[in-house]
């Protein structure tokens, strides 16, 4: 099912959709760049324009997140209340980059052993996504195989021209939704159908390179050896903001935390496998002690070590890792040597 | 002018540097307006590296003793030149006078700049994809990729702070060579040296200043990147902050706006007496909080209080953490 | 705080602990005691794996993955040897019988025990390495009929830090069972073997011309070698066990590594493309060679 709304109900459109749940959209903030935050005010939402730098990734997997909390009785025993969050929420002008990392996150939450907080909170969450237009020169998706419009997890898929925006119903939650604005709301006719693949094509024109990391899918492991890992990490200073900003990176920690003697709770909050002490064992070893393993090891897991546990690649090409690196380490000049390498053997 | 500095840093490379030695200075990245660290043994290369308005980071933190461990093969037995802009030079002073690196092991070169500019504001104005940018004397011209110009004034777009050109000031050390014309930097230095700059801790009352620093600290992402690219901040891998057998609290991992305080107040603190306000946390933090209205009061605390600069010679002791016989206990 | 619904999620979740009550505590060494667990009605483990660890937590304090010295079918009860090493794990060491311990498992992939039937089993043990292990030994007592026979080889940096003494006795006596020990240097009082451990695996088994593992014909491929201790004790062992073309999947080695959630989430115990945690910790030779090198 596809609809159309007029530009000019954009505004009521989402009043409406906002009763539904907390919105959250792109907005712009005092600093004039936009961030994907709970809207307050509908004037604020700026769905166009570049990718936000920090992906909505944390409204499904937190920064900070209270997983129970308990009261300890006598001897240790303890009573134990999970803190799910279930309360319905929106997420609007979501990327393909980011829709096809936060459907990779949630494969990767669902294997064995799931994890019932971020299943929980997708459960309640309905996703719109927004076919990009505007790409930065950090952005890469077609080197990983995706386009700048795929709808993946998307409940809907939104893409706009000049007169209108189209909304593409994927799902019945996208269905239940959109049922709720009925009268905001038009049919789009056949003629639509080219809106999507047209952007597709302008924008992937747009794309600054395209590596192509599909046909050599499954055998970056012989650039483990390289001295690829040495060049970018004499420069690397290891901070992980890359790790913060990116969509796809699931890693976290876990401690206690006692408000009194007897009440706490356990929480988690993100952690990045840059840190020298992430892998730190106990007895003072630690296998990934130098920058250049930290480096290799997060790049060969979003390129390689993802692709052999889930048959998926974790990097969507988003760039924002090249976007936060204070000292300008561009992902794509990495996986152009990673490329070099595999292709013809080490140089 | 830009292209004759380059030239004569160039220049001046080629004659002092002796195979077995590594060069650190800046080159092109893919990306129009990045320069990131070249790590150079061959003397080839040396033509492959740049100085120009684009240059932003600082490469002082390279020197301190983990990166460099980290950095070195097993097998150096050189130099080290590093060629820096006269802020990071003094932050190479300071990593000299807090023992990280001998200063037999490093050759430095400062280059006459005059400012560094801020990409990211010229990235946020343009919006779209950008394909190129150039810069004249004054003005950087990014082009985009629908092929439209956007032209800014170089002062509206450098980092805050080339604003104050106190932080351009030459360190009192002898050892270390100069590119540029030195006399038409120290005029400008001086001639553009603004005697006070007003922190929010001079204008707001406390009460708006608590709330300033609330909302700004509130955004704080605890991405460690301020900590990590701060050419002061040498504990590296043994950061109190990341201590994880420790069972201390206030320093774990809760990222509220009270812990985030601690954790800049505290790291401030633990940089007060060597702070050279090179600026690079603020540069660094992708979240754009404005570090330097905590850096430069500490600094100028620092200087108050002590009389002290870091970063203007080799070897003063760190003013917080050494006494001399006889001092009046503070 | 969030807001909590009363609608419990349908799925397990698998991060919340049960508690389970200390039966009984008892003193090892100096650093190492041992805790018997009984486990709840509702969490008895489906198939308990020797070699497999939980997950033990201390509200207030944190969590500590321990590996299971034995889990006893007959009155479900878990055998733990902790040894007081942290935050966590001195907090433990203050608990008595009758308090209570968090328990979040069996997590990991333990020994294939069922590859081991009709063969012959060497169990070489550094120090606190001899943990896991005693899983395997108390798996074998249990079905001895259906394993050949039992070496078991330990060494301890000192006879201080000898655990499971009183089992030892026990075990010396069990038919088609040898146990030696060997501490790292001359003791005043000792009188058995000095070296490390892996010069008794080479003094029993390498250094002889006859026929190396008197048990162990290499084309009929009927020992297997399970080692458990630091990375320097096992690599030594794997260099010898190379030279002699001893097969590589009749060998297995526990790995340690930091892990936070167990369950192979937070990332942690990553390497390469597998999770200590899940696919690990236990390795045969051959998928050892396969990881990557930074282990």
């Amino acid at each position: 099912m596809r609809k159309r709304l007029k530009i000019n109900n954009l505004h009521a459109f989402l009043q409406e959709i906002q009763k539904q749940g907390s919105l959250i959209a792109p907005v712009k903030t005092n600093t004039e760049e936009r961030e994907f935050m709970p809207v307050e005010k509908i004037s604020q939402v700026a769905l166009e324009g570049s990718n936000p730098l920090r992906s909505p990734k944390e409204y499904l997997f937190p920064q900070m997140e209270t997983m129970y909390q308990y009261h300890i009785q006598k001897e240790g025993k303890a009573t134990i209340k999970e803190t799910l969050h279930q309360e319905p929420q929106i997420i609007i002008g979501i990327r393909p980059c980011d829709l096809h990392a936060l459907s990779y996150a949630k494969e990767f939450y669902s294997t064995t052993h799931k994890d019932v907080y971020i299943l929980e909170r997708w459960k309640h969450t309905t996703l719109i996504g927004w076919a990009c237009q505007t790409p930065l020169n950090t952005c890469f998706c077609t080197s990983l195989g995706d386009s700048p419009v795929d709808s993946k997890c998307a409940d809907i898929m939104m893409a706009k021209t000049d007169q209108f925006y189209i909304l593409e119903v994927l799902t019945a939650k996208g269905k239940d939704l959109v049922e709720t604005v009925g009268s905001l709301l038009e049919d789009s006719p056949d003629a639509d159908d080219d809106i999507i693949p047209t952007i597709r094509r302008q924008t992937e024109a747009m794309i600054r390179e395209k590596v192509d990391l599909l046909s050599i899918k499954g055998r970056i492991d012989s650039a483990y050896s390289s001295s690829i890992w040495k060049k970018y990490s004499d420069t690397c200073i290891a901070c992980g903001a890359c790790t913060f900003n990116c969509p796809t990176c699931t890693c976290f920690d876990t401690a206690d935390q006692l408000e009194t003697c007897q009440d706490g709770c356990r929480y988690r909050t993100w952690d990045t496998c840059q840190n020298y002490a992430f892998t730190l064992h106990a007895s003072g070893h630690n296998p990934r002690g130098t920058r250049e393993d930290r480096l290799r090891q997060r790049v060969m897991h979003k390129y390689h070590y993802s692709v052999e546990q889930l048959g998926l690649f974790s990097c969507t090409g988003c760039g924002r890792c090249t976007r936060s690196c204070p000292v300008n380490i561009d992902m794509v000049s990495i996986i152009k040597d990673i490329k070099e390498v595999v292709s013809h053997g080490e140089e | 002018m830009k292209k004759q500095i380059e030239q004569n840093v160039h220049q001046l490379l080629t004659e002092i540097w002796k195979p077995g030695d590594l060069l650190i200075a800046w080159k092109k990245a893919s990306l129009p307006g990045h320069r990131i660290p070249a790590f150079i043994y061959h003397k080839e290369e040396i033509q492959e590296t740049v100085f120009d308005s684009f240059c932003d980071i600082s490469l002082a933190k390279y020197l301190n003793e983990q990166n460099r461990q980290e950095i070195l093969p097993n097998s150096f037995q050189g130099t080290i030149h590093v060629v820096c802009k006269p802020c990071d030079a003094k932050s190479v002073m300071q990593t000299f006078a807090d023992q990280q690196i001998s200063e037999d092991l490093v050759s430095l070169i400062v280059v006459a700049c005059d400012g560094v500019v801020n990409r990211k504001k010229i990235e946020n104005q343009i919006e779209q994809s950008i394909v190129s940018i150039t810069e004249t004397d004054y003005q950087m011209i990014g082009t985009d990729i629908a092929g439209k110009e956007h032209a800014f004034e170089k002062r509206e777009v450098w980092l805050d702070k080339c604003a104050d050109t106190s932080h351009c000031e030459l360190p009192y050390y002898f050892g270390y060579y100069f590119v540029g014309e030195e006399k038409e930097h120290r005029r400008r230095v001086k001639n553009l040296y603004r005697t006070h700059k007003k922190l929010p801790q001079d204008t707001l009352p406390p009460a708006d200043l608590q709330k300033m620093i609330h909302q700004e600290l509130s955004r704080c992402i605890r991405c460690n990147a301020c900590r990590n690219i701060c050419p002061a901040c040498f504990c590296s891998d043994q950061c109190v902050f990341d201590k994880p057998k420790e069972p201390v609290k206030l320093l774990d991992n809760h990222v509220t706006t009270e812990n985030n305080i601690l954790y800049h107040m505290i790291r401030f603190h633990h940089v007060a007496p060597n702070c050279t306000g090179c600026g690079e946390c603020e540069r660094a933090c992708p979240k754009d909080i404005p570090l330097h209205i905590f850096y430069e009061y500490f600094n100028r605390c620092m200087e108050e209080e002590f009389g002290y600069k870091a970063g203007k010679t080799n070897d003063e002791r760190q003013k917080l953490l050494s006494y001399n016989l006889g001092e009046d206990l503070v | 705080m969030e807001k909590n619904k009363k609608t419990p999620s349908s799925t397990h979740n698998p991060y919340v602990p049960f508690f389970a009550q200390i039966r009984e505590v008892g003193q090892q060494t100096a650093t190492v005691k041992h805790f018997r667990v009984e486990l709840p009605k509702g969490n008895v483990p489906k198939n308990f794996i020797p070699g497999q660890f939980y997950q033990i937590s201390l509200p207030g304090v944190g969590e500590v993955p321990i590996s299971v010295s034995d889990y006893d079918p007959t009155n479900n009860t878990l055998l733990f040897c902790i040894a007081k090493t942290g935050v966590v794990t001195t907090q433990i060491h203050t608990l008595q019988k009758g308090d209570y311990l968090g328990l979040r498992g069996p997590y990991g992939n333990g020994f294939p025990m069922e590859q081991f039937q009709g063969k012959h089993l060497v169990l070489v043990a550094g120090g606190i390495g001899l943990v896991p292990l005693r899983s395997v030994i108390e798996d074998y007592f249990r079905h001895q009929d259906q394993y050949g026979e039992l070496e078991i080889l330990f060494g301890a940096r000192n006879s201080q830090e000898i655990i499971y003494r009183e089992e030892m006795k026990q075990w010396r006596l069990m038919k088609n069972t040898t146990c030696k020990i060997t501490i790292d240097k001359h003791e005043k009082g000792w009188d058995g073997n000095v070296g490390f451990v892996c010069n008794l695996v080479d003094k029993t088994y390498c250094d002889c011309s006859e026929v190396l593992f008197h048990h162990l014909s290499p084309e009929k491929n009927n020992t297997v070698i399970l080692i458990v201790g630091p990375p320097v004790m096992f690599q030594s062992i794997l260099d010898n066990l190379s030279k002699m073309q001893f097969p590589d999947d009749s060998v297995y080695v526990s790995l340690e590594n930091h892990m936070k959630c167990g369950i192979g989430k937070c990332g942690h115990c990553n390497c390469g493309s597998k999770y200590v945690c899940q696919d690990g910790p236990i390795f045969s030779w051959n998928e050892l060679k396969t990881l990557v090198k930074e282990y």
